[in-house]
C-alpha cells in the first residue's frame, strides 16, 4: 500500500471529489490485484499500476458524464512552509487576496472543465511532478502528444482562471 | 491573464490537497473488507467468468492455440496410429467368449469343419496331423 498516496493524488486531482477517489482507488487496487500476472515487468510497477487508475477513471467520469460535485479534501497544514506558497501569498500577485480555500475551489473547477484526457496529464506534470516519458507512458501516448495535452491545457486553465487577475 | 508560472506554481500547491488524517492507514483493511463482501455478495459463476475474462485479456490467446492444436494433432495420430496396427479380422472378447461356450456345451459342434468352399475338403486337423512313427528318434 505504498502507492496508496501518489495513487490517490492522482484520483483525487481527476475527480476533484474524495468519495470518488476513494472509491476509485478500491477499484484499482481490485483490479491490480486480479491483474497482476498480466505485468510482465516491461514498464515499472508504479507506471502499470498509474496506467490502470488512469483509464479507470477517465471511464468513469466519462460515464458519469456532467454529474458531479466537488468534495475537498482538507489542505495539509505544511503549505504554511512552502517555499512557492509563501512567494505567492507575499509578493504582488493576482491571488494575494484569494482565500486559500476559494483558491483552491476555483482552480478545481477550472481543473474540472478540462477534458479528462488534458486533466489526467496537468495532475501528472504540474501536481505530481512527473516527467514527460513516464507520462506518455502512462497514458499510452507520445510524449508530442502529452506536451500538445499540456499546452492546451494551460491555455484553458488561464482563460479560466483570467478573474483572478481583477 | 495569470501567466504561465502562476499557473504552474498554483497547481503545484494543490499536492497540499490531502486526505483526512489516518486515510491511507486504513486503506487496506478497507480493502480486504471490499474483497470479502464481494465475494460473497457475487455469485460463483460470475467470479468463474471474471476470472476466465481476465486471464484471457491477459494471456494472448494465440499462444494457447499453438499448444491446443499441437495437442490435438498428437491425440489424432496416436488415434490412427492404434487403429492402424489391429488385425483386421480380430474378433471381439465378446465373440471369443460366445464360441468358447457353444464348443463347452457341444464339442463336435465346434470341430465341425465349416460349410462353404472348403466343405469338401477333409478336416485339417487330419491334414496337419503326423503319425507318431513319423517323429525323428532322438539320437546322440
Amino acid at each position: 500500500m505504498k502507492y496508496s498516496p501518489r495513487l490517490y493524488g492522482l484520483l483525487y486531482h481527476m475527480t476533484s471529489n474524495h468519495e470518488d477517489a476513494n472509491d476509485l482507488l478500491q477499484d484499482v487496487f481490485a483490479k491490480a490485484y486480479r491483474s497482476i500476472t498480466g505485468f510482465r515487468g516491461k514498464s515499472s510497477f508504479y507506471t502499470w499500476l498509474h496506467s490502470i487508475g488512469v483509464n479507470m477513471t477517465i471511464n468513469f467520469l466519462k460515464k458519469r458524464g456532467r454529474r458531479h460535485t466537488l468534495s475537498l479534501d482538507d489542505v495539509d497544514s505544511g503549505i504554511q512552509n512552502d517555499k512557492e506558497f509563501i512567494e505567492m501569498t507575499a509578493g504582488s500577485t493576482p491571488i494575494r487576496e484569494a482565500n486559500l480555500n476559494e483558491l483552491q475551489q476555483r482552480l478545481n473547477e477550472a481543473m474540472m472543465k478540462l477534458s479528462e484526457e488534458h486533466r489526467a496529464v496537468v495532475t501528472m506534470f504540474d501536481i505530481q511532478g512527473m516527467p514527460h516519458a513516464e507520462i506518455s507512458k502512462i497514458m499510452g501516448v507520445s510524449e508530442g502528444t502529452v506536451r500538445s495535452r499540456l499546452f492546451y491545457a494551460h491555455r484553458q486553465l488561464q482563460n479560466f482562471l483570467e478573474e483572478f487577475r481583477n | 491573464m495569470l501567466d504561465e508560472k502562476n499557473l504552474q506554481t498554483l497547481l503545484r500547491l494543490k499536492r497540499h490537497e490531502m486526505p483526512p488524517p489516518g486515510y491511507h492507514e486504513r486503506v487496506l483493511q478497507e480493502f480486504h473488507r471490499r474483497q470479502q463482501a464481494e465475494l460473497l455478495r457475487r455469485p460463483l459463476w460470475q467470479i468463474a467468468l471474471d476470472r476466465a475474462q481476465n486471464f484471457f485479456g491477459e494471456h494472448r490467446p494465440m499462444q494457447y492455440a499453438y499448444a491446443a492444436g499441437a495437442a490435438v494433432a498428437v491425440a489424432l495420430a496416436a488415434a490412427v496410429s492404434i487403429q492402424s496396427f489391429q488385425p483386421v479380422n480380430s474378433r471381439s472378447m465378446a465373440e471369443i467368449a460366445a464360441s468358447e461356450t457353444v464348443a463347452a456345451q457341444a464339442p463336435e459342434e465346434a470341430f465341425r469343419a465349416p460349410a462353404g468352399r472348403f466343405a469338401d475338403a477333409p478336416p485339417r486337423y487330419v491334414l496337419d496331423s503326423r503319425p507318431v512313427s513319423y517323429e525323428p528318434p532322438y539320437s546322440f
